[in-house]
């Protein structure tokens, strides 16, 4: 006997890219169908015969928590995304180049779409890389090693 | 209430190739006659076997497949 659940999602909170993302995980397990009612994505699962996972609430109750867990890492993301794009554009001009990199990086969303020959986008002091010092700072002393802190060997436990 | 042979799918969702491939797809198994007003897509599924309980939400499953 199947089963069916339905419940809404607000699209204000959860994009039509996270929704997307979590159904193709779910897609094999249960049958989905979104509708769009009022402004809201109207979801429906039905249980799969030929699937053991036959408790539709709890499918759909971990369904919608990666859909919180999948929004949140997304917004996490996006927060961080030009400190790395920064950090990948500096590793692979690095690589090829002995010039200083010159502070840019490429407004491209996807990381290894960096085109770090191309700077589309100026966002960080160029003065700051040309300073090869800057990387060197060390102000809260977290890069010195315990033997310099101490001033002699750790010694290490022999194993019996 | 939505007839059992006629399946909405919302334009916000689902796209148009991924419901014409379901109908290529499909088509040994019944006919689908596809047509659409402003906000969706009317496939109008003919000829399936009745006795499968899962059929039409398989397609519809089928086609959200396509789309993602």
């Amino acid at each position: 006997m199947e089963k069916k659940i339905k419940f809404k999602i607000n699209p204000k909170i959860i994009t039509k890219e996270i929704l997307f993302r979590v159904c193709t995980l779910y897609i094999e397990k249960v049958f989905i169908f979104i509708d769009f009612i009022d402004n809201y994505w109207q979801l429906e699962f039905t249980t799969m015969s030929s699937s053991k996972l036959q408790d539709i609430e709890g499918i759909a109750g971990e369904f919608k928590n990666m859909l919180v867990s999948e929004e949140l890492r997304e917004y996490l993301s996006a927060d961080t995304r030009v400190v790395k794009q920064m950090i990948v554009s500096k590793a692979l001009y690095g690589a090829g180049h002995d010039d200083q990199f010159d502070g840019t990086v490429a407004s491209n969303d996807s990381l290894l779409g960096v085109d770090y020959k191309k700077p589309q986008e100026q966002i960080f002091d160029e003065d700051f890389f040309e300073d090869e010092d800057n990387y060197l700072e060390d102000p809260l002393g977290i890069a010195v090693s315990w033997t310099q802190k101490t001033g002699k060997e750790k010694k290490v436990k022999p194993i019996k | 209430m939505q007839n059992n042979n006629v399946l909405k799918f919302t334009k916000e969702i689902y796209n148009k190739e991924s419901i014409e491939e379901t109908i290529g797809d499909y088509k040994e198994h019944c006919d689908m006659k596809l047509s659409e007003n402003e906000d969706y897509f009317l496939l109008e599924v003919l000829n399936y076997d009745k006795t499968d309980e899962e059929f039409i939400d398989e397609v519809r499953n089928y086609v959200l497949e396509g789309c993602l």
